[in-house]
């Protein structure tokens, strides 16, 4: 019994050590780099901090990274899933720049303080971040549409489309970027519709679908018939359809999950940011800059009407929208004063606008949103 | 706040309280053979990627559940070996095991991170009761959640009404006394404690398959640890495990909701809830057992051994 038990003693701990061993190969193999080394293209690396599969924000850039590899001949592309944002990051993208790699695409916000630091120690890398808030010469740009102008005309569809006058939205955490959309989102409700008001919950991450699903349903029972996200996942989608009210999506095209409750959303065209850098750095004219191409450039565009969307309702929209893509108004109009937000204060005088620096700072929500954030 | 917000708080405390019914019978009937098994959140974790993952290799939800059972019943006859055979610290060796099962599950479940589920569990009505005007909602859930009570049921009738719940009783609480009497002690604590993985590996299958579709790090969020924050709640009466799960289901599912109501409280508070209601649970019963006889299995946590009689 003595020999028998000692036996198994061994054999279990070889078997635990066995598999702990496993699970410290298998980390590096989903974070290596499998390409073959050719010194005439030109290396990008597109990292994104979820999978691919997420059919949100992650989803939308590597649609546009098979794009940049279809259409510049010169260029060999690599994607990265997983990397989390931190130490892993930093080491991922030192591995890149070491292994050759001219241009380095962090497609979040998470990934900027791990840029600026590889950035110090590789100047001949280029590094471009997506919802990044530095522009650092000579080697790191950051990149963000005026999200703000396409969601101004999501809240007025939120606005027509909405019975009960309260919309609903999932945030994430408390950015400027997202209480941009936030605020014109409702600003655009407010166009079409004085006595709309928006209702805010926030989740506090940017990736947890069953939260997000509580939430979203939480809102539904407060009233909310039509519900929109800044988070990464179609969870809220997928509660409108199950409740029987309306939703409209950020980031990406979620209508499948929920074919009947699926207004529109946000279809990003990436490519038209990427392709045009990507060849200025090529012919080394690439200056780095805080780069916020608005509603005109053509990278923020709306994904097609659902099916509950009505034929008027469509036209006006889709009215408001041309105008805006073809510079016939000002995209922006709604930042102008006077502006009150939610506690009752004067943002913006009238005869005055936000300014930049006012908006990459946005901490306030405007008068009609519900939120227990401070 | 309206009776529709309270019948919403209700049904939706119903679901999530379940994965906490679920482990929490498993493992009273576990620590009433004597044995701790700490490693709940771990199994809870294994159990929703493997349900998960299955699911969506195979397509079948049911294939998924028997993947989950699976796994969680192989890492628990492990487990058991451990502490029952090699006679290990049980707290630690169970620390030790959902250490190892939530990286298990973070390694396995990297593909499946941001897939959205396909087959899942839906809300089924119930023939007559579901068509209550307001109440009937109540009653719309689906199948685990009937699933979970009838096993928190079960569980009573065994502890406390037939001769195979007499023995386990006498296992945990005098097993020297049960071995004379000719129960194979070792093989009940085998049983119990396999049971009480099972069962956390169903929680965890239930997070993944049934309350959201898909799989996240982490996503049972200490779920774990509230189930054995609820054993202790329940004083091992898998009845009072009922109520105690749903309680707490309902704390977690009423903090949205409030939010929601446009109560002026900050987000990260509502979200503590749930974990503060363990603790006040605990010194509550720590408080009004003091003195009073505890209705702890005895020997909880210690190994038994034939030769030291």
């Amino acid at each position: 019994m003595f020999r028998v038990k000692n036996f198994l003693v061994v054999l279990v701990t070889v078997l635990l050590s066995f598999s702990l061993a496993g699970c410290g190969s298998g980390e590096k193999n989903s974070a290596s780099i499998s390409e073959k080394p050719s010194g005439e293209k030109m290396k990008v690396a597109f990292i994104y901090n979820a999978q691919i599969g997420d059919y949100g924000w992650a989803y939308s850039h590597e649609e546009a990274r098979k794009k940049v590899q279809q259409s510049l001949g010169y260029v060999e592309t690599v994607s990265l899933e997983n990397v989390s944002p931190g130490a892993k990051a930093e080491r991922t993208m030192r591995e890149l720049a070491n292994r050759g790699f001219k241009v380095i695409v962090a497609t979040s916000s998470d990934f900027e303080a791990d840029v600026l630091k590889v950035a110090k120690d590789f100047p001949n890398v280029d590094f471009l971040i997506c919802a990044g808030t530095v522009a650092k010469k000579p080697n790191v740009e950051s990149f963000y549409p005026k999200h703000d102008q396409l969601w101004y005309i999501m809240g007025k569809l939120a606005g027509y489309m909405t019975k009960t006058n309260t919309l609903g939205m999932i945030g994430a955490i408390v950015h400027p970027l997202d209480l941009q959309t936030q605020n014109a989102f409702e600003l655009g409700a407010l166009s079409v519709n004085p006595k709309v008001k928006l209702k805010c919950l926030f989740i506090n991450t940017y990736y947890d679908p069953a939260a997000e699903k509580d939430a979203a349903k939480s809102l539904i029972n407060a009233g909310a018939d039509v519900l929109a996200q800044c988070t990464n996942t179609p969870a809220h989608v997928e509660a409108a359809e199950e409740e029987g009210v309306y939703a409209i999506s950020m980031f990406a095209d979620m209508r499948q999950f929920g074919p009947k409750a699926f207004l529109s959303g946000d279809d990003f065209k990436w490519e038209k940011y990427y392709i045009p850098t990507i060849e200025k750095i090529h012919k080394n004219q690439w200056v780095p800059q805080l780069v916020e191409p608005d509603i005109t450039s053509g990278i923020l565009t709306m994904a097609h009407f659902g099916n509950s969307v009505p034929q008027d309702v469509r036209d006006k929209i889709k009215a408001d929208l041309d105008k805006a893509i073809e510079g016939k108004v000002v995209p922006d109009s709604y930042w102008e004063g006077p502006i009150y937000d939610n506690k009752g204060n004067l943002v913006v005088p009238k005869g005055q606008k936000l300014t930049e620096k006012q908006l990459l700072n946005m901490n306030w929500w405007v008068k009609g949103i519900i939120t227990s954030q401070k | 706040m309206e009776l529709g917000a309270i019948i919403w708080v209700i049904t939706m405390g119903i679901r999530a309280g379940t994965p906490l019914l679920f482990a929490a019978t498993g493992e009273i009937l576990n620590q009433r053979a004597g044995t701790m098994n700490l490693g709940i959140e771990g199994l809870m974790l294994v159990g929703a990627i493997s349900g998960f993952g299955t699911t969506m290799v195979t397509g079948n939800k049911w294939l998924g559940l028997l993947a989950a059972i699976t796994v969680c019943a192989l890492l628990g006859f492990i487990f058991a070996f451990i502490v029952i055979n090699l006679k290990a610290n049980q707290v630690a060796a169970g620390i030790a095991l959902t250490i190892f099962c939530t990286g298990f599950s973070s390694f396995i479940g990297k593909p499946m991170i941001g897939v959205m589920g396909t087959s899942k569990f839906a809300p089924l009505s119930v023939p007559i009761l579901s068509d209550i005007p307001v109440f009937g909602k109540i009653f719309c859930q689906d199948l685990l959640v009937y699933l979970a009570v009838i096993f928190a049921v079960g569980a009573w009738f065994l502890l406390y009404r037939t001769r195979a719940g007499l023995h386990l009783r006498a296992v945990g609480d005098s097993p020297s006394t049960a071995d004379s009497m000719g129960i194979n002690v070792y093989l009940v604590r085998y049983i119990y404690l396999i049971v009480s993985s099972i069962s956390a590996g169903l929680s965890g299958a239930y997070l993944s398959l049934a309350y959201s579709s898909n799989w996240i790090e982490g996503m049972t969020a200490g779920r774990g640890w509230i189930t054995i924050a609820l054993v202790c709640f329940s004083m091992w009466n898998p009845l009072r495990a009922i109520a105690g799960a749903y309680l707490f289901g309902m704390v977690s599912s009423l903090d949205f909701r409030l939010e929601a109501s446009g109560i002026d409280v900050p987000s990260y508070f509502l979200r503590m809830t749930p974990y503060l209601l363990s603790i006040a649970v605990l010194v509550f019963i720590g408080w009004r057992m003091k003195g009073k006889r505890m209705v702890v299995p005895a020997t909880l946590g210690i190994p038994y051994e034939r030769e030291s009689r």
